[in-house]
């Protein structure tokens, strides 16, 4: 089973996002934070990786940026999700590595889309 | 005064004042003193000719015995009294009526003597007394000798004018004196006027020439109570006004050279003005507008303001202080013209405007920071309406309200939307690129966007952009949202059945025109067109939809292109916006 790992500080987007997730067959960890998404990441292998880019301690960018430098996930897809929506956000996440960039408020249905054309069916 | 005159005539006015009243001081006297010379001439020959007349009268009346008589002797000794040696009469003789002379005595050699003919002629004419002759020093009178009415003889007298010469000469010489005394007082004079005239008004203009490198803490004395007194005092009051204004105020000629610099301009930038008159804008001053430092006068609000020969702002522009701390600078630069309307300097009125440049970030911020909260509660809503939606099945109620949660926060997230971009556009924050764009695949993708909403209400799209159309200069971006926005437009007030075209050309720049055969507008409701939050009320534009706020976008950002939405519509048949973007050289 394909697995995906979710970190947003927002409880209710972590439920929707894992809801639908799960609902669609993806296995789905969650986390709050950006530390623990990247310790998380490097124990649980996910097949992909969504971030919530304003998070505490380390942001989604950060954790993008770490897990594009490690040789072992270089080639996990990264979603961000931004709520902001403006140029150099989304420049930002380029220059971090992200494979694709939401703007929140987003379609459940459309990122579950993405994701199966990124990692294929469950 | 004619040029041709110039060389002559000074130009000064101290040296038109003395030289103007030496010269009256010179033609005066020497009138003056020629007329003076003139009367005492007349007065002292007047006075000489009577003496003379006189003396040839008495010798002719004391003379009548002796003659009768033929007394010699008492004539010559009657002769003798006369001619003295005083030198008053040097000639003096007795004649019997046909001019033989009778007795004679003259004074050593005095020449000058009457000579025969004069006699002659005497003796021919009526018996009476007579000037007969004038010379150089002397004057000739004759008085007929009558004994009881008979005419005996003639008394002739030849009186010495010289002292009365002499003292002519004394006159004339003493007059000249007094000329040449009289025009030198009254240069002086000239002088003194013109100094108690021009001092006041030599500092009036010491201090209009320097208005800008003059130290403000020193006004202009105002000493004189006259009419220079009143132009300084008016002066002094203008300069008043110039340095108590609180914004800056920078006068250069058309090459950027400072010609005045305000006290406020000092306090503003900390450079005094004797610093900044004379040097080229930006001289010693560190400013950086959007893209760096300024190094060149031409790159300078100024310059534009010469060139364009219109008022031109700008608050873009920063001003890093020798104490490094920097500031917002707001600046308005319009062009000063002479009477021929040329331009010949530029006059810039500046402020500091960090203060409203930090408030208005910090409003920005606010909007940034809002926007973005109400974010997050508008993507839960909006996932869990959509997730519902297909938790609920065919349950039709459910699905229509769960429907109508999830139009409206798309609603919402564009409005937060719009009015994040308006008020980012608004502070300057957003800055447009300027490059060369095509066009066409703007165009397309604005078309692509509005497709799904025209395809529900029945609108036809249409594009017709010439084939070989230049690309302007600009943002893509920015002219992206302006097509969305008009083309939306153009579909949401449409009514099914209806059309909307987008066209390009070019002429005067790439001209744009977006049309539809929608509801149309009112006139009043295309002058309202721009404000925030505008929208025509009525049934049609409600069940549309908006936020009132994709005009005012559109309006900002043509603006910052140097573009102006036009706007054409008539009611119940449809609208065209036109604007022309530039076409631009380069890459
Ligand atoms: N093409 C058009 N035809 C008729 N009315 C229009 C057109 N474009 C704009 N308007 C009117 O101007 C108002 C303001 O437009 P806009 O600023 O784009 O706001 P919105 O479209 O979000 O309502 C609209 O609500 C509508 O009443
Ligand atoms: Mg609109």
């Amino acid at each position: 089973m394909k697995r995906i790992l979710i970190a947003d500080d927002e409880s209710h987007i972590r439920r929707i996002l894992e809801f639908n997730l799960k609902r669609a067959g993806y296995e789905v960890l969650a986390t709050e934070d950006g530390r623990a998404a990247l310790a998380l990441a490097l124990s649980a292998r996910p097949d992909l990786v969504i971030l919530d880019v304003s998070m505490p301690e380390l942001t989604g960018l950060d954790v993008c940026r770490r897990l594009k430098a490690d040789a072992t996930l270089e080639a996990t897809p990264v979603f961000l999700l931004t709520a902001r929506g403006q140029e150099s956000d989304a420049e930002a996440g380029r220059v971090a590595g992200a494979d694709q960039f939401f703007t929140k408020p987003f379609s459940p249905k459309q990122l579950v889309e993405q994701v199966r054309q990124a990692v294929g069916e469950p | 005064m004619s040029h041709r005159f110039r060389w002559v005539w000074p130009v000064s006015i101290r040296r038109q004042l003395v030289v103007g009243v030496a010269l009256v001081h010179l033609v005066l006297m020497t009138v003056f003193v020629l007329t003076l010379v003139h009367r005492q001439k007349t007065f002292l020959l007047d006075r000489a000719e009577r003496r003379v007349l006189f003396q040839a009268e008495l010798l002719a009346t004391t003379s009548v015995h002796p003659l009768l008589s033929s007394d010699l002797a008492g004539l010559g000794e009657i002769l003798a009294v006369l001619v003295r040696d005083a030198g008053d009469v040097p000639d003096a003789m007795v004649t019997d009526p046909r001019g033989r002379v009778v007795a004679h005595r003259q004074l050593g050699e005095a020449g000058d003597r009457l000579d025969d003919a004069t006699i002659r002629a005497t003796v021919a004419g009526a018996p009476r007394a007579r000037l007969v002759a004038r010379g150089q020093h002397t004057i000739h009178a004759a008085a007929p000798v009558m004994a009881r009415g008979r005419h005996v003889g003639w008394a002739w007298i030849t009186g010495n004018v010289s002292a009365e010469r002499a003292q002519l000469d004394d006159v004339t010489r003493t007059g000249l004196v007094y000329t040449g005394v009289a025009v030198l007082i009254g240069t002086a004079f000239a002088m003194g006027l013109a100094r108690a005239i021009l001092h006041p008004l030599s500092l009036l203009l010491g201090g209009t020439e320097q208005v800008s490198q003059r130290r403000w803490e020193q006004p202009i004395p105002v000493t004189s109570t006259n009419e220079v007194g009143t132009v300084t005092h008016e002066r002094a009051q203008f300069e008043a006004v110039l340095s108590g204004i609180g914004e800056g105020i920078c006068v250069t000629d058309t090459v950027g050279r400072v010609l005045m610099w305000n006290r406020a301009a000092e306090q503003i930038t900390r450079v005094p003005a004797p610093v900044m008159v004379g040097a080229v804008i930006p001289g010693p001053l560190c400013l950086v507008d959007g893209d760096g430092a300024v190094k060149d006068f031409a790159r300078t609000v100024m310059k534009r303001a010469i060139d364009s020969g219109e008022a031109v702002s700008t608050a873009a522009t920063k001003l890093m202080r020798l104490d490094g701390s920097v500031l917002s600078i707001g600046m308005t630069s319009a062009p000063i013209r002479d009477h021929a309307g040329a331009v010949q300097a530029c006059v810039s009125v500046f402020r500091d405007v960090t203060r409203e440049r930090d408030i208005d970030r910090m409003k920005t911020e606010f909007v940034s920071a809002v926007s973005h909260e109400l974010r997050t509660p508008l993507t839960s809503i909006r996932a869990y309406a959509e997730t519902l939606q297909d938790l609920v099945g065919d349950e039709a109620t459910v699905q229509e309200f769960l429907k109508v949660i999830e139009e409206e926060a798309v609603r919402l997230t564009r409005l937060i939307n719009d009015v994040l971009n308006l008020s980012r556009i608004e502070s300057g924050r957003v800055r447009f690129k300027e490059e060369s764009i095509a066009l066409a695949p703007l165009v397309a993708r604005a078309i692509q966007t509005a497709e799904p909403k025209a395809a529900m209400s029945n609108v036809r799209l249409a594009t017709d952009v010439v084939p070989d159309l230049p690309p302007f200069r600009g943002d893509a971006d920015g002219i992206q949202q302006v097509l969305t926005n008009l083309v939306d437009n153009g579909v949401k007030y449409n009514r099914p059945g209806g059309r909307v075209e987008v066209r390009a050309w070019l002429n005067g720049g790439v001209r744009v025109e977006v049309r539809d055969t929608g509801i149309g507008m009112s006139p009043d409701a295309v002058r309202r067109l721009g404000e925030r939050f505008f929208r025509v009320d009525s049934s049609e534009t409600r069940r549309a939809g908006g936020t009132g706020l994709g005009i005012s976008l559109v309006k900002e950002i043509l603006q910052a292109h140097g573009a102006v939405l036009e706007v054409e519509s008539a009611e119940g048949r449809g609208s065209a916006f036109r604007f022309v973007l530039p076409v631009g050289g380069g890459a």
